[in-house]
C-alpha cells in the first residue's frame, strides 16, 4: 500500500522570548484508505500539527510529503493549488461563506479551478446524495442546522476528490445526535471512496469511528491504538488510553454511547 | 464606576473600533464648518456674494447629507455592537438605560469629531483661502474669527448627535435579546426585487432624463426634473442592480467561473446597504461635477478689456444735467484723495451700416492731445484708425478695412489703415482727419467725452457705484454713459472668479465627502472581509486569486457611483447648455469629470493598496 501522508522526524518549535518546542521528533505514516484519528489534551500540539500538515504552517525541521509531495517547499501560489487540489478541509466552526447558499459553498473549489459547469452539477448531485444534504441545496447557510453545515463543509472538501482529507474537531460544535450523523458520513464516505481521512478531535465517541488513533502528549508521540472489529471495545480502549494520559479532566466530553 | 464613566470607557477603551464613526462624522463637521465660516465671511458680505442663496442652499445640503451619512453610520456601528447589547440586556439594563449609554456615547464622540472639525476646518479653510485667492486672482481673503460659523456648527452637530442617538434606539429595541445576543453574526436574507418598485424607478429615471434632453425648462421642470432623477438614481441601486446580479448569475458559465462566484454573490449580499451608498455618492459626485463644470465656462465667458482711462463719462448733447455730472465725479474723486487727470473730448456719435454698432468719431489732433503713445503721427483725409475689437461672437467685423459712416442722411466712406485695441470701454472709436471731423461736426449733435485716469482704481468701488447711481441712476439714462474700470472688473473678473472659486470649494467638499463614505464603507467591512478570505486561503485561494477579487469589489465601490454621477451630470449640463446660455459647457464638463476622475483613480489605488495590504497580513500570514 502506498503512503499518502509521510510525516518525519518533525520539530516546530515557537520563536520569541520565550521559546517553545510545541512538536519533538514526530513521525509516522498514513496508508491510502486509511481514517486516523489524533488524540491529546489541550497544548499537547494537535493543532500545531494539523497546522503543518495543511500547509498553513511551516516544520521548524523535518519534512511532510502529501502523496510523494513535498508542499512547504512550493512557493505561494503554487501552494495554494497544491492545497485546493491535494488537500480537503473541515472546520469545528464550518467555515462556510453566508454570502453563498449551499450549493454554492460546495462548488466554490471547484469554480476556483475553472472546472465545467455540468460537472460540476453532476458531482454536487452525487455527493449530496451520499450526504443527505440534496433537499436543502438551494438554501443558505442561516437556514439549515449546525448538522447539515457539517456536512456541506464535508461535501466541500471532498467534490474534487483530494488525496488528503484533513478534519479539526469536526464535531466540536454539535449535538450527539448530528456528531453521529457527520461521523457515520465520514466513515461511509472513508468506506466507498477510498478517501484517506486524518481527524484531530477531542471526542473520544468520534474517535472510534477511526481506523487508527494516534495520541499525543506534550509534542511527542505517546502511543497508538488499532480499532479492532467493535465500536464499543475500540471506545472503551480509547478512553483508557485517555485516563492513563491524564490532562484535564475537562478535556474529555462526556460519554454518550 | 458611574454610569457616564462607563460609557466613556466604552469609547475610549475600543478606539479602534469607534475609530471610523469618529473620523467620518469630524468629516462632515469639517465640510460644514468650512463652508459656514465662507458664508459668514465679512469680505463677502460686502456686495461681492452675488448668490447667497445658492450658497446658503449648499450648506444646507451639506447638512442634509451630514444627517444621511452619520445616521448610516451609526446604524453600521450599532450592528457591529449588536451582542454588547444583548449582553447589558440580559445583565438588566432597561431599554431607557441603554438610550442613555448610547447617547452619552454619541455625545462624548460628537464632542470629540465636533472639536476636531472645527480645528481641521481652520487649517484647511486657510490653506484653502489662500490657495483659492492665488488660482483666481483675487486679493486673499482674510482668515477671521469666525463666531457665527463656529456658533452654527457646534450648535447643529450637537443637536444632531443626540437627535440621531435616539432614532438608533429602534434598531435595538424591535429586536429580542437573544437576536441581539447573537448580534453581527446573523446573516441577512438574499433581498428580492419588487416588480413594482423596479418599473417606477425606470420610469422615474426615463422621465427625468428625457425633460432634460427635450422640455422646456423653468424653475418648475428644473425641481421635477432633479426629483425625478433622485428617486429614479435610488431605485436604480435598489432595484434594478438586484435585477442585474441576478441575471448574472442566472448565467452559470459565467457565475461558476473563478472567482466571479465570489464577487457577485457578496454584491447580491450586500446590495441594500451598496444601494443607500452608491445613491450618496453618485448625488453628491454629481453636484460636484456639475457645480465645477458650469462654473469654469461661466469663467471663461467673460475678460477685463484694458483702456487708459479708468472712469468714462459721455454726455450726449441732450444731456441737461452734464455739469451738474461732472461736478459729482470731480467732487467724489477729490473727496476720496484720489489724484487724477481729466481729458475733455468733443465726439460724435455715427451709424456704420445695418450690420455694426455706432462708433464714437473723434478728430486725430483730440487724439493726439489725449492719448498717449500715438504711433500715427499723421491722418489724410478719408483715412481712420479703429479702435475696437475685431471680433464680436462669432462674426468679424469690418473685415475688409473700409467702413462708411453715417449720419442722418450723410454718408462718409473712410478706409480704416488699421484696427486697434480698444482705447474706451463705453464703445468702438473711429479716429479720423480733422477735415473730415468739421465736415462731420456741421451736420452733427456733438456730445462731450470725459476720461479720469488715475491709480489704484481698485479702490474705487464703492464711489463708482455712487456716480453710477447718480448718472445712469437704475437702469439707463438715454442721454448719458457711464463706465468705471472697477465696476467693469467686479461683474468680468471678480464674480465669476469667486464664483468659480466657490464651484471648485463646493466640489471639492462634496468630492471628498464622496471619497470619505467610501473609505467608512470598507473599513466597517473590514473585519468581515478578513473572516471571508481567511477560510478562503484555508481551502486554497491563492494571494492572487483574493486580490483580483478584492480589487474587483472595491472598483465596483468606487467606479459604479462615479458612472451614474457622470451620466446624471452630462444631463444636468445638457439643460444648462441649451437653456441657461452656457455656450461651452460640455466642453469644460468634460474636461472637469476627466480631472475627478483622475483624481478619484489616485484615491482608489491608494485605497486598494491599503486594504488589500490588511487583507494579505490577516488572511496569509502564517
Amino acid at each position: 500500500m502506498t503512503d499518502v501522508l509521510q510525516v518525519k522526524n518533525i520539530n516546530k518549535i515557537y520563536d520569541g522570548k520565550a521559546p517553545f518546542q510545541a512538536l519533538t521528533n514526530v513521525s509516522y505514516q498514513v496508508e491510502k484508505g486509511e481514517f486516523i484519528g489524533i488524540m491529546g489534551p489541550s497544548g499537547s500540539g494537535k493543532t500545531t500539527l494539523l497546522n503543518l500538515i495543511s500547509t498553513i504552517d511551516s516544520p521548524s525541521s523535518g519534512e511532510i510529503l502529501i502523496n510523494g509531495q513535498e508542499p512547504h517547499k512550493l512557493k505561494k501560489a503554487k501552494l495554494a493549488k497544491f492545497r485546493r487540489k491535494e488537500l480537503g478541509f473541515v472546520f469545528q466552526d464550518f467555515n462556510l461563506l453566508d454570502t453563498l447558499t449551499l450549493e454554492e459553498n460546495i462548488i466554490l473549489p471547484l469554480t476556483l479551478e475553472k472546472t465545467d459547469s455540468a460537472i460540476m452539477d453532476e458531482r454536487v448531485q452525487s455527493i449530496s446524495k451520499k450526504l443527505g444534504i440534496d433537499e436543502i441545496l438551494k438554501k443558505r447557510t442561516y437556514e439549515v442546522s449546525g448538522g447539515q453545515k457539517q456536512r456541506t463543509a464535508i461535501a466541500r472538501a471532498i467534490i474534487h476528490q483530494p488525496s488528503l482529507l484533513l478534519a479539526d474537531e469536526p464535531t466540536g460544535n454539535l449535538d450527539s445526535k448530528s456528531s453521529k450523523d457527520v461521523m457515520e458520513t465520514m466513515q461511509s464516505i472513508n468506506e466507498k471512496d477510498q478517501t484517506t481521512m486524518l481527524m484531530v478531535t477531542h471526542d473520544p465517541y468520534a474517535a472510534s469511528y477511526c481506523h487508527r488513533v494516534i495520541f499525543i502528549k506534550d509534542g511527542k508521540l505517546y502511543n497508538e491504538i488499532y480499532r479492532g472489529v467493535n465500536q464499543k471495545v475500540f471506545y472503551q480502549q480509547i478512553m483508557d488510553v485517555l485516563s492513563m494520559l491524564g490532562g484535564d479532566a475537562d478535556d474529555l466530553s462526556t460519554v454518550r454511547l | 464606576m458611574t454610569f457616564p464613566q462607563f460609557a466613556f470607557r466604552n469609547v475610549t477603551r475600543n478606539l479602534r473600533s469607534y475609530l471610523a464613526f469618529y473620523l467620518s462624522s469630524s468629516f462632515a463637521v469639517m465640510i460644514f464648518f468650512m463652508f459656514a465660516m465662507f458664508i459668514f465671511h465679512p469680505t463677502l458680505k460686502t456686495g461681492y456674494m452675488m448668490n447667497k442663496k445658492g450658497m446658503v442652499f449648499a450648506e444646507w445640503t451639506i447638512f442634509i447629507f451630514s444627517i444621511l451619512f452619520i445616521l448610516y453610520s451609526v446604524s453600521a456601528f450599532l450592528k457591529v455592537r449588536k451582542k454588547e447589547f444583548g449582553i447589558l440586556t440580559i445583565q438588566g439594563a432597561s431599554p431607557q438605560q441603554i438610550r442613555l449609554l448610547i447617547t452619552l456615547e454619541n455625545v462624548f464622540i460628537g464632542l470629540a469629531s465636533i472639536l476636531t472639525g472645527i480645528i481641521g476646518g481652520t487649517v484647511l479653510a486657510k490653506l484653502f483661502f489662500t490657495a483659492g485667492t492665488y488660482i483666481v486672482e483675487m486679493e486673499p481673503m482674510q482668515l477671521y474669527f469666525p463666531w457665527e460659523a463656529l456658533g452654527l456648527t457646534v450648535g447643529v452637530f450637537f443637536g444632531l448627535f443626540v437627535v440621531i442617538s435616539q432614532f438608533t434606539l429602534f434598531i435595538i429595541r424591535t429586536e429580542q435579546t437573544i437576536s441581539l445576543l447573537k448580534g453581527s453574526q446573523k446573516p441577512k436574507k438574499e433581498p428580492k426585487p419588487s416588480i413594482l418598485f423596479s418599473i417606477l424607478g425606470v420610469a422615474f429615471l426615463g422621465a427625468g432624463f428625457g425633460m432634460a434632453l427635450v422640455a422646456g425648462i423653468d424653475t418648475g421642470s428644473a425641481v421635477i426634473i432633479m426629483v425625478c432623477t433622485v428617486i429614479g438614481t435610488y431605485l436604480f441601486y435598489s432595484q434594478l442592480s438586484i435585477w442585474a446580479l441576478k441575471l448574472l448569475k442566472r448565467n452559470k458559465r459565467f457565475y461558476r467561473k473563478g472567482i466571479n462566484l465570489l464577487w457577485v454573490s457578496d454584491l447580491t449580499y450586500r446590495v441594500r446597504d451598496n444601494a443607500r451608498l452608491f445613491f450618496i455618492v453618485s448625488i453628491v459626485s454629481a453636484v460636484a461635477f456639475t457645480a465645477t463644470g458650469t462654473l469654469a465656462t461661466y469663467k471663461s465667458i467673460f475678460s477685463v478689456e484694458d483702456t487708459p482711462y479708468e472712469m468714462e463719462f459721455l454726455s450726449l448733447s441732450t444731456n441737461k444735467d452734464e455739469s451738474e455730472q461732472l461736478t459729482f465725479i470731480q467732487q467724489q474723486l477729490v473727496q476720496n484723495n484720489i489724484d487724477y487727470k481729466e481729458s475733455k473730448i468733443a465726439m460724435i456719435e455715427a451709424q456704420q451700416g445695418p450690420f455694426n454698432y455706432p462708433v464714437l468719431v473723434l478728430s486725430h489732433k483730440d487724439w493726439i492731445k489725449n492719448f498717449p503713445k500715438s504711433k500715427f503721427s499723421h491722418l489724410e483725409k478719408g483715412v481712420g484708425i479703429y479702435f475696437g475689437e475685431t471680433k464680436r461672437g462669432e462674426r468679424t467685423i469690418l473685415p475688409r478695412n473700409k467702413t462708411k459712416l453715417q449720419l442722418d442722411n450723410q454718408q462718409m466712406p473712410i478706409k480704416l489703415q488699421s484696427i486697434e485695441k480698444p482705447i474706451s470701454s463705453l464703445s468702438d472709436v473711429i479716429v479720423i482727419n480733422e477735415e473730415n471731423f468739421n465736415q462731420l461736426k456741421r451736420k452733427a449733435e456733438v456730445s462731450t467725452w470725459y476720461g479720469f485716469g488715475f491709480s489704484n482704481w481698485k479702490d474705487t468701488l464703492d464711489i463708482s457705484h455712487k456716480i453710477q447711481n447718480n448718472i445712469v441712476g437704475e437702469t439707463y439714462n438715454p442721454n448719458a454713459r457711464y463706465f468705471s474700470k472697477a465696476i467693469g472688473y467686479l461683474y468680468s473678473v471678480q464674480v465669476p472668479s469667486l464664483s468659480l472659486f466657490i464651484g471648485l470649494f463646493i466640489a471639492i467638499v462634496f468630492f471628498l465627502a464622496a471619497g470619505s463614505f467610501l473609505y467608512f464603507r470598507l473599513f466597517t467591512d473590514l473585519y468581515e472581509e478578513r473572516e471571508k478570505y481567511r477560510s478562503l486561503a484555508k481551502i486554497g485561494l491563492s494571494e492572487k486569486e483574493m486580490i483580483k477579487s478584492a480589487t474587483l469589489q472595491t472598483a465596483i465601490l468606487f467606479f459604479l457611483p462615479f458612472l451614474l454621477a457622470v451620466i446624471d451630470t452630462g444631463f444636468a449640463l445638457h439643460v444648462l447648455q441649451r437653456e441657461g446660455g452656457f455656450p461651452n459647457v460640455l466642453q469644460s464638463g468634460i474636461l472637469t469629470i476627466l480631472g475627478f476622475f483622475l483624481l478619484q483613480l489616485l484615491y482608489f489605488m491608494i485605497i486598494r493598496s491599503s486594504y488589500i495590504k490588511n487583507l494579505k497580513e490577516y488572511a496569509y500570514r502564517q
